[in-house]
């Protein structure tokens, strides 16, 4: 007996060195690399643009450390599932607990980055928000808080300002005159978007015809809606979904013959997702996306940006055989600024040399990916003005670039939309 | 008004999916009093089976299911092996984490497979449009309400009129008491799973050119699925069919005149105002309501 304690003395050491050594060995091997944790939905019901999204992320980062990585190391990361909300906050409490990771990256949707970055602003580290919408993300007074895409009030805003600035035009319809629809599924993205472009139509004077709201995860029928549309008549429709609603709403929209002047959708969820247009074949043809570009006019961005953005695309083409897709160069974007962050800092992890690096950068539109420029404001969040965002058009099976006109590749085509009986 | 007429169309039209869903559900829950949580992933499998058959080997859904059927059998019966007798005997909760991890196991299997990605099947008459006094149908959805009609009906007459079906009924009302007169329960059991598998089979079928299909497709209908069954009655066929049309009634009619944003607060009233008046649901027989055996 006493032997047999003795001996598990001296096994209780050498077990506590082995466990510790294991548990240490990342460290030292991290020397020369600076190790993030990415957040991404990579099963559930949003996993499609998850995965895209990580996608894109990775290529940015391999094209960075190609280049000599982030002073001189190279940038890696840990990746977290996070299908929905409690996922989030555990997959973020996990990463830093038990991978020691100092800034977080993700997240793809507004259900996921407010959790998410709650928790990194518990643990005082960075949180890199690549394409979240959710407008209350930026106003709560987190100081390590980022995001480079827009917020929801940013979508809203850039869906009346193409009615505004051109779609009035094409239908020789004032903007006084203009009525519109909103259609929105219910969460932080849809009520954001939707809210924020109601009050710029307001205030442009366009007339609102109706709101309403529904919840994507139990729609499985647009009649209501679409009946109701039909009575109203509205000229424009400005949507706000996910992709399986977007897909079924435009699917019943043929069916009923709801006739329309044009139809809008913004974000890379919705009628910018390439599962739209393969889902609708020609039906998808003239419906409207405030999403990413697919191919700018490179008279508009920056020589050295241009050939980078044509190489992302072109890799993404040849690795996962569709074209390159928004919620891709949403997550190559973001981490393409996030890179330009750390190089600042030395590739320093610490929040504070974080936030001023990201505070002093200016880059103007055209600078950097997807024709975007960058200047964060001090609540973290990439000023919309800088994060150019354009409307994209279904076109012969294609997402094309047609507004603004400077960044253009094609015209705009079928405004206003043929009756579904003419097409 | 002019409305009207097209909003009633697809309420029955929805609710036929409704009811096609559900009845599978409603033999599996009120007969084997097990709440089988994979209900929706088996409709996902087969959506995606209507599209593989369709893309690889050119199969149209309807005549896919000559197919499909004697597939959903096997795999109903390879579940129920494997998975389901084990914890027939045992208490509800262990139930409960069992079909929920065959569910999970299942839709993370089809994000493996198949990755998350939005399909659509495609049929070249898919969007042909017959109007039907004033209201505009597709083909794929008369078909999915004449089908499930049809099932509903061969259900109710096979519960109702055959030796077979009166005993399922009595295992339904009272296990202990139908073993004591004679009756095979775990032979009753079994054909409660495989009817219901392939219900749910021929569900899925019928609803690939409807609908997108991807991992999570079936979350979106299995809980609508569970109110209706609850609702019309555990074990009931008709029961099932009643409840899918006035949760789809409400669904649409509802949507129309109050809100979309309103539909489920509408039909959940509705639910729990007939669990109030109703226990065993508006169809269900005396004792079905009875979870605890």
């Amino acid at each position: 007996m006493a032997a047999a304690s003795t001996q598990l003395f001296r096994v209780i050491p050498l077990l506590a060195f082995v466990v510790g050594s294991s548990a240490f060995a990342p460290e030292g091997a991290c020397q020369n690399q600076i190790k993030i944790g990415v957040l991404e939905p990579l099963s559930g019901p949003i996993a499609a643009e998850g995965r895209r999204q990580l996608n894109g992320m990775e290529l940015a980062r391999d094209l960075i450390n190609e280049r000599g990585g982030i002073a001189g190391k190279q940038l890696t990361w840990v990746v977290g599932d996070v299908p929905d909300a409690t996922a989030a906050s555990n997959e973020a409490t996990r990463l830093i607990s038990q991978e020691g990771v100092r800034l977080i990256a993700g997240t793809l949707s507004s259900s996921l980055c407010v959790p998410a970055s709650e928790v990194a602003a518990r643990n005082n580290i960075v949180y890199w928000e690549l394409s979240c919408v959710d407008p209350r993300f930026s106003t709560r007074g987190y100081k390590n808080t980022f995001r480079t895409e827009i917020d929801a009030n940013g979508f809203g805003w850039y869906n009346i300002e193409f009615i505004r600035e051109t779609l009035q035009k094409k239908l020789g319809i004032d903007v006084k005159k203009m009525k519109v629809a909103f259609v929105s599924e219910d969460s932080a993205y849809g009520q954001g978007t939707t809210e924020a472009g109601k009050k710029r139509a307001q205030e442009l004077g366009m007339t609102v015809l109706s709101v309403d709201y529904y919840n994507r995860n139990t729609m499985t029928d647009f009649t209501p809606v679409i009946l109701k549309l039909k009575s109203s008549r509205p000229d424009v429709i400005v949507a706000s979904c996910y992709t399986n609603d977007a897909i079924l709403l435009w699917k019943q929209a043929k069916q009923l013959s709801l006739e329309v002047k044009a139809i809008i959708s913004a974000g890379s969820v919705s009628f910018g997702s390439p599962d739209f247009g393969r889902s609708l074949g020609k039906d998808a043809e003239g419906v409207f996306a405030l999403v990413e570009p697919a191919g700018l006019n490179p008279k508009a961005i920056s020589p050295e940006m241009a050939a980078l953005e044509a190489e992302v695309a072109k890799r993404y083409e040849a690795k996962y055989n569709e074209r390159y897709a928004a919620s891709a160069q949403l997550g190559a974007a973001g981490v393409w600024i996030l890179a330009e962050v750390l190089k600042k800092t030395g590739g320093d992890l610490n929040a504070d040399k974080v936030r001023a690096a990201a505070l002093s950068l200016d880059v103007p539109v055209g600078g950097m990916l997807n024709g975007w420029g960058v200047k964060f404001g001090v609540d973290g969040q990439n000023t919309n003005e800088r994060v150019q965002h354009y409307m994209l058009q279904w076109q012969d099976g294609r997402l094309v670039t047609v507004w603004p006109e400077r960044f253009a590749v094609a015209p705009m085509r079928m405004v206003p939309l043929p009756k579904w009986s003419e097409r | 008004m002019d409305a009207l007429p097209q909003l009633i169309a697809s309420a029955i039209v929805l609710g036929g999916i409704y009811a096609l869903v559900s009845i599978g559900l409603t033999l599996i829950f009120g007969v084997m009093r097990i709440v089988n949580f994979a209900h929706g992933e088996f409709l996902m499998l087969s959506m995606y089976l209507a599209i593989g058959l369709s893309t690889m080997i050119g199969v149209d859904p309807y005549i896919g299911l000559f197919v499909a059927i004697p597939l959903s059998l096997v795999f109903g019966a390879a579940v129920y092996y494997i998975v389901v007798r084990p914890v027939i005997a045992r208490p509800h909760v262990v139930q409960i984490f069992t079909t929920l991890g065959l569910s999970i196991v299942l839709q993370n299997a089809a994000l493996f497979f198949w990755t998350a990605n939005f399909r659509q099947l495609r049929l070249s008459y898919g969007d042909q449009v017959l109007v039907i006094a004033g209201a505009a149908i597709t083909m794929p959805q008369l078909i999915a309400f004449a089908v499930a009609a049809l099932f509903t009906a061969v259900l109710f007459a096979w519960l109702r009129f055959t030796f077979l079906g009166k005993a399922m009924r009595a295992t339904a009302q009272d296990p202990k008491a139908a073993t004591l007169m004679g009756i095979d329960t775990g032979k009753i059991l079994l054909i409660a799973f495989l009817v219901g598998t392939m219900c749910v089979c021929v569900a899925g079928m019928l609803m690939a050119p409807l609908f997108s299909t991807y991992p999570t497709v079936g979350l979106q209908f299995v809980l609508v699925a569970f109110v209706v069954v609850v609702l019309g009655g555990l074990g009931s066929a008709v029961g099932a069919l009643v409840g899918a049309l006035i949760v789809a009634f409400l669904d649409v009619i509802g949507g129309f005149y109050v809100g979309t944003a309103w539909k489920e607060v509408l039909y959940f009233v509705v639910f729990i105002a007939v669990l109030l008046l109703r226990p065993a649901g508006l169809l269900g027989q005396r004792g079905a309501e009875e979870l605890g055996r």
